[in-house]
């Protein structure tokens, strides 16, 4: 970079889901700022929220993301289930973790092997993997494959699933299902050890910006149960959005987030910081040597550990129902609504803490929804790394510097494509 | 005499990408057949750069099209590709991306102003000619595999 003003853009990230683009300013060497713009165009889910039955709103609520539709379902159910104090069955939890699991899978594999291996390799895309590394692309389709199957065995479909609802899970399982899908499972484990290795021995590095980490505290790492963690703060989610201050940017038309003034991070580093413990044995002896990181990458090997971790929870729960002889489907009726009531619900999406609260009035329409997700919560932390890394290497060469800032998006994983429904305004 | 491969595109419009999501399923559970056949020329997700920009032997569409700079892009793509595939319901009927169709407040008004917006979501077959449609939110992977292998064996 050279003296004076320079401006520096990436028009459509790659490698990523949804759309956005980066626009860096600099001054005689300084970055003066950092634009990470989404260029998603508004589908309002939000807003079409309001006025809607809740009885069927986890199917519309899904739509907001293809990858992660099973987090937008179930956070849905169970802010709904906050409001009016219902309980769900110990079966039906199982049920909701293991298609949560396969999500998971799927959703990690894609984002490991397709989008991010690429930068650990240094290609340009899975396509031009070479003859030592060709395998990988077969193993990571087959890693997304499985996870897939069995959220689609669970759920009815790997994407947008059918069988959740408030009225229970609609799902029946036979023996050989399960065992079939149990064996698929552990046929994975060893590609997922290879996929580690590789992570482990990534080449990048960049510091945290902040050391403030949220994530749910739990004793499974199941993802949808637990304490919110942020910054070491025990909250609930009634009190989450209190506890953290937003800020509106006009240049992206949407919200960024901090917790006391600062970037927060959010994600599969943050679980493993503070919740590694919880961790399948198997996953947390692959990530004790590891852990805690601060090194921003270790996003990914954290995300390879998750997936191992899925694999294990998975084939405990498929024993359980083994144990059981089956699942059936686990059916109740719909609650009777006859009270306006707030419900609130804070889950682990892949990309981390997801945030949904309803206002439902007397009959059960919603007269406030508010949804809140993890990419647009770890916005501010991403711009201020970009500023870290453009400022650690400012004789690196635009090209070059280009493919690093990429790379450095990739490794959060950020998903744009459901980060920015939430337009408001700010009249000037 | 090397067989002949096919460009093909994948594009994503205003959507939940979830039928792209499908897509690389096919893609993953089809590998074989589909670098035997064809070669990528565009696709956000999988790559950063396009060989040629449009013109490719089979576009395929997933979204609605909600901004000016959308409509002119599809209109673009459309005059290219020899072959257009319309994916999905966002892509066949606007819904569910057309939310902002049916509500109506200052919000939706300014957003619709700043950021250079169509009036109305539309879908990519009311402002295009589609040679195939795939209905489904998301598509199956079944029935795409199905359609892609029909539009080979029928040539292009
Ligand atoms: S049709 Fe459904 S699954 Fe496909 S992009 Fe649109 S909302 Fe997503």
């Amino acid at each position: 970079m050279h003296k004076g003003h320079d401006v520096f853009v990436i028009k459509d990230l790659s490698k990523i889901e949804g759309h956005a683009s980066l626009e860096v300013k600099l001054k005689d060497r300084k970055v003066e700022k950092v634009m990470l713009k989404v260029e998603e165009n508004r589908r309002f889910y939000q807003k079409a929220a309001v006025g809607k039955n809740i009885i069927a709103l986890n199917q519309s609520l899904s739509r907001i993301c293809g990858t992660c539709s099973a987090a937008h379902q179930f956070a849905t159910l169970k802010a709904i289930e906050h409001a009016y104090g219902l309980k769900v069955s110990e079966d039906e939890v199982k049920l909701r973790k293991l298609l949560y699991y396969g999500n998971m899978i799927r959703d990690h594999a894609m984002h490991l092997y397709l989008f991010s291996l690429p930068d650990v390799l240094g290609y340009d895309s899975v396509f031009e993997f070479g003859k030592e590394h060709k395998d990988l692309v077969r193993e990571g389709f087959y890693v997304q494959q499985i996870g897939a199957n069995l959220a689609e065995m669970v759920g009815g479909r790997a994407i947008h699933q059918l069988n959740i609802s408030l009225r229970g899970f609609n799902t029946s399982l036979d023996t050989e299902k399960l065992a079939t899908a149990k064996q698929k499972l552990d046929s994975l484990k060893k590609y997922v050890k290879k996929l580690i290795k590789y992570y482990t021995k990534q080449p990048f590095y960049l510091d945290a910006v902040s050391e403030i980490y949220g994530c749910l505290k739990n004793d499974d790492f199941g993802f949808l149960e637990g304490t919110i963690r942020l910054n070491g703060a025990a909250l609930s989610p009634d009190n989450y959005l209190d506890s953290i201050e937003r800020e509106w940017k006009d240049y992206s038309h949407s919200y960024t987030y901090y917790y006391e003034g600062k970037p927060y991070l959010l994600g599969a580093l943050a679980r493993l910081n503070l919740n590694l413990e919880a961790l399948s044995t198997n996953a947390k002896n692959l990530a004790q040597n590891y852990f805690p990181s601060h090194n921003i990458y270790d996003n990914n090997l954290a995300q390879a550990i998750e997936v191992m971790h899925s694999i294990d929870r998975s084939i405990e729960i498929i024993n359980y129902f083994l144990d059981k002889g089956g699942v059936s489907p686990l059916m109740k009726d719909l609650p009777r609504i006859d009270k306006e009531a707030q419900g609130y619900a804070v889950i682990e999406a892949p990309r981390g803490l997801l945030y949904y609260s309803f206002h439902i009035d007397n009959e059960g329409k919603v007269t406030k929804a508010e949804i809140i997700t993890p990419t647009a919560q770890n916005h501010a932390h991403m711009e201020a790394s970009i500023k870290l890394l453009i400022e650690n290497n400012l004789d690196l060469g635009k090209e070059k510097l280009k493919q690093e800032i990429e790379a450095l998006i990739r490794a959060y994983d950020p998903c744009f494509s459901c980060a920015s429904h939430f337009l408001r305004i700010k009249w000037s | 005499m090397k067989k002949q491969k096919y460009t093909i595109s994948f594009y994503s419009f205003t959507s939940c990408e979830g039928c792209m999501m499908n897509v690389l399923l096919w893609l993953a559970q089809n590998y074989k057949f589909f670098r035997e056949n064809f070669v990528i020329n565009h696709m956000k997700l999988l790559m950063a750069d396009s060989p040629t920009k449009y013109g490719e032997d089979i576009a395929v569409v997933e979204g609605a099209v909600s901004s000016k700079k959308q409509l002119s892009e599809i209109k673009e793509i459309r005059k290219n590709a020899k072959i257009l595939v319309a994916i999905g319901s966002c892509a066949i009927t606007g819904a569910p991306s057309n939310n902002r169709n049916f509500l109506d407040d200052e919000e939706i008004r300014y957003y619709v102003k700043k950021f250079k917006q169509l009036e109305k979501v539309v879908s990519i077959k009311e402002v295009v000619n589609v040679d195939y449609e795939l209905m489904g939110c998301p598509i199956s992977v079944e029935s795409f595999n199905t359609l892609i292998k029909q539009i080979i064996e029928k040539g292009i």
